[in-house]
């Protein structure tokens, strides 16, 4: 959708921005996580700094103020942590995940608008200075030639130069604070300092976070003059400045920064009205387009397939011999529309990385709440996706590893009474396999109690008493709604809403969700998804006078059935005898109330189809049309969402067909019709006209 | 870590008939407005007795707020005294530039 606001070039950029922010938190994310496992190295150091301060350039741009404050912090805490003054303990690391989640809400909420607390993330902000406060004070004790430190116990050729340093009135609120930056001096030399504090008011006319006081610094060092400019490299845009050498010029070290990392940008602050350029590590030839315009380019797309498919059935109405190049143009022209089709949906394939890199933030978090210990081993991460895919995909995928920590994983203490590491792991993968991508997560805790499972069901009234069940109808039990295991209701999980709605979200992404488990060893969740949403190749069946498709994916197989195969059952409708097997059968024209001369079955043809996590059933149809691949147009965006229908698109001929949700078709088999009126919206034209928008 | 000052920190002060105030440990950046109100009644008495013993974590804002505090009470004729310095407030005043300003009301 194209905003009101887009025309300005402003609005342009700051959109720009926080596009660039995810990227960058995304690498942060990244980063630091090799840096917790000890996987990373120096340039691991350098691009979490180069990330915090691409962030924090554009934030001033902006006047984000709150970001800026808090990246800043962050930035000096990193800064310190390349010069070595800080080692990258495990308490230390963590405070930099702390805050990298931190940075991410505060973001978020400058994208959104939204004003934060006052006081949001200030106990991590003060972690962070009280870190950096620590650092200062230590003596210089790191065997590490760095050369700033080096150069300040370098007496020979000391220099004195006067500092004037007027904070202007909003720099404190960014949560400078001058204390760190004279600390910073002390290091570099003797140092004299003069307050200025003419400019303070009375105590009722002060501002408690506005700065009034200014400075004159006198500092000896023999550090060169880079090393002075660099102490107030982050507060430049927040101050008034002036260094000035006193007495000899002993000339000025050309040496670089030392915190210049290589390939860093240099060493000095942003401008404020420039938003940061964000450093590549690798040069990558790309542009970065808009996402409106890929979509609209994935509908022309669509609506291009859809005329091919046209053309391909008026084609097919043609004499061979007569039209040979008409009917060869027909089938180059299907080939390039697929081929076409397939490139723009790799132009908007996305790895999974985006969701996969805030699964480990969630585990942190659910950790510490839940005293557990766990870390989270991803893989895969690199597997690419239909964006709209991933943008559905991060609520389950969070909801299975909040269940999985909390209904998982045991407590450390249960963990090494059962003789398992104190610490749990949460395994979550990514792959494709035939078409679909599959993500797999698995965690090493208590598994599924089954005699728990089943006599809570049953307890619940959604098993009859002494029903048989095998162990993976009872592990599927858990999706059922209003079903929980959870002894105590937490505000994490345990209140039945859970693995329900994961399995409704995949299912409306066209997914499938199994669970496999071992009591005592843990479980695994495995999710199917297709590559994509926007394209599904289809069985067009047809009922009466309609067309319907059914999604191929779901489909095991078709037969048209003998008299003797179907079963009455009281109560529960018809049911096919296949193999040993007892399936129900849903009868379409009663599912949508149409009038049909099929009702029997044997005349008809019957669908074995899969349903997510529901078992099979039998779809009865008039007959089968054809196999085709046809274009997702959204019912919900164009006309309204309807009961056992995922969705609509416009076959050959130019009539609209509805896309078949077959799990949800049993459940409306009652010969009502479901939501669907019996007639169909009556402007067909304007229908098809509209449909511009792919699912 | 040290506690975060908020209300839980100011509100745990003790506040005796002659305008003595525990100062909290923390005096950080989102302290200072809490500061800021707590003196500007404190200077409506008559003395302000201001125990800095338990401060170990001192930020400019609440130096400029100790310092704005101290010459509105000048100006008022209010006595202000800050007694028991700890090494923090000490550290930082001398950081700022400010033991001058500061000298007359430290005992």
């Amino acid at each position: 959708m194209t905003t009101q606001n887009e025309g300005y070039p402003l609005e342009q950029f700051r959109k720009t921005y926080f596009e660039e922010c995810a990227e960058l938190l995304d690498a942060l994310q990244a980063n630091l996580d090799s840096l917790s496992n000890g996987s990373g190295d120096d340039d691991t150091l350098h691009a979490i700094f180069r990330s915090v301060h691409s962030i924090k350039g554009g934030a001033g741009a902006f006047g984000f103020d709150g970001l800026v404050a808090f990246s800043h912090v962050f930035e000096s805490l990193l800064d310190a942590m390349r010069e070595d003054k800080i080692p990258a303990t495990p308490d230390v690391t963590q405070l930099l995940l702390r805050a990298s989640d931190a940075l991410g809400d505060i973001v978020n909420a400058a994208r959104a608008d939204r004003a934060l607390p006052a006081d949001f993330a200030s106990d991590i902000r003060s972690a962070m200075q009280e870190v950096l406060l620590g650092a200062s004070d230590e003596a210089d004790a790191t065997p590490i030639q760095n050369e700033t430190v080096a150069a300040a116990v370098d007496v020979s050729g000391e220099q004195r130069y006067r500092i004037q340093f007027t904070p202007h009135s909003e720099m404190l609120q960014k949560a400078n604070e001058p204390l760190l930056l004279v600390k910073q001096l002390r290091k570099l030399g003797g140092l004299t300092i003069e307050a200025d504090v003419s400019k303070l008011p009375v105590l009722n006319a002060l501002e408690p976070e506005a700065a009034y006081i200014g400075w004159t610094f006198v500092l000896e060092t023999g550090a060169p003059q880079s090393a002075v400019h660099e102490v107030f490299e982050f507060v430049e845009d927040d101050c008034d400045l002036k260094i000035e050498m006193l007495g000899n010029s002993a000339g000025e070290s050309a040496e670089p920064p030392p915190s210049a990392a290589p390939g860093a940008t240099a060493a000095i602050a942003t401008p404020a009205n420039e938003p940061a350029a964000t450093p590549a590590p690798t040069p990558t030839q790309s542009i970065r387009v808009d996402v409106d315009k890929v979509d609209r380019l994935v509908n022309l797309v669509g609506e291009l397939v859809i005329t091919q498919a046209m053309l391909t059935e008026q084609g097919t109405l043609l004499p061979v011999d007569q039209y040979p190049a008409m009917l060869h143009g027909i089938e180059a022209l299907a080939q390039s529309a697929r081929e076409l089709q397939e490139s723009v949906m790799a132009i908007r394939a996305q790895p999974v990385k985006s969701v996969f890199a805030r699964m480990p933030r969630v585990v942190r978090d659910l950790a510490a709440t839940l005293h557990k210990e766990v870390r989270i081993v991803t893989a895969g991460e690199m597997t690419e996706i239909d964006k709209t895919v991933i943008e559905q995909l991060n609520d389950p995928l969070t909801h299975m590893i909040r269940n999985a920590l909390d209904h998982g994983i045991e407590g450390p203490d249960e963990r090494a009474a059962a003789g398992k590491p104190r610490q749990g792991t949460i395994h979550l993968s990514a792959a494709q396999r035939s078409g679909r991508i599959v993500i797999e997560v698995s965690d090493d805790g208590r598994g599924l109690n089954r005699e728990k499972v089943l006599a809570k069901a049953q307890d619940r009234g959604l098993v009859a008493p002494g029903a048989s069940l095998t162990d993976e109808e009872i592990d599927n039990l858990i999706f059922l709604p209003a079903f929980s295991t959870a002894d105590v209701v937490s505000n994490i999980s345990g209140r039945g809403v859970g693995m329900d709605v994961v399995k409704r979200n995949v299912q409306a992404l066209g997914g499938r969700i199994s669970v496999q488990s071992r009591f005592g060893h843990g479980s695994k969740f495995t999710l199917s998804l297709p590559l994509t949403l926007a394209v599904v190749d289809g069985m067009v069946v047809s009922v009466g006078k309609e067309t319907f498709i059914l999604p191929l994916t779901a489909i095991i197989e078709s037969l048209r059935p003998q008299p003797n195969d179907i079963h009455p059952v009281v109560g529960r409708g018809d049911v096919l005898a296949l193999r040993g097997e007892y399936l129900p059968l849903t009868y379409l024209h009663r599912c949508f109330a149409i009038d049909t001369l099929v009702t029997d079955p044997c005349q008809g043809i019957v669908i074995i189809v899969q349903r997510d996590g529901a078992g099979t059933i039998g779809i009865v149809v008039d007959e089968l049309l054809g196999q085709q691949q046809v274009v997702v147009k959204s019912l919900e965006a164009n006309y309204d969402a309807v009961d056992g229908i995922s969705g609509a698109t416009i076959l050959g001929n130019g009539r609209v067909a509805l896309i078949l949700d077959v799990t949800h078709l049993r459940e409306i088999d009652d010969g009502s019709g479901g939501n669907l009126k019996p007639q169909r919206p009556a402007q067909p034209i304007e229908v098809q006209e509209d449909m511009t928008h792919a699912a | 870590m040290t506690a975060i000052a908020g209300d839980e920190n100011i509100t745990s002060v003790s506040e005796t008939g002659d305008g003595r105030y525990s100062v909290p440990a923390t005096l950080d950046l989102t302290a200072a407005r809490e500061l800021r109100e707590r003196l500007v009644g404190m200077l409506s008495g008559n003395s302000v007795v201001l125990d800095m013993s338990a401060v170990d974590r001192m930020s400019t804002p609440c130096v400029q707020v100790l310092l704005a505090a101290g010459r509105s009470a000048d100006a008022a004729k209010v006595s202000f005294r800050i007694v028991d310095a700890s090494d923090a407030f000490r550290a930082a005043v001398a950081d700022l530039g400010l033991e001058t300003q500061f000298f007359k009301w430290v005992s």
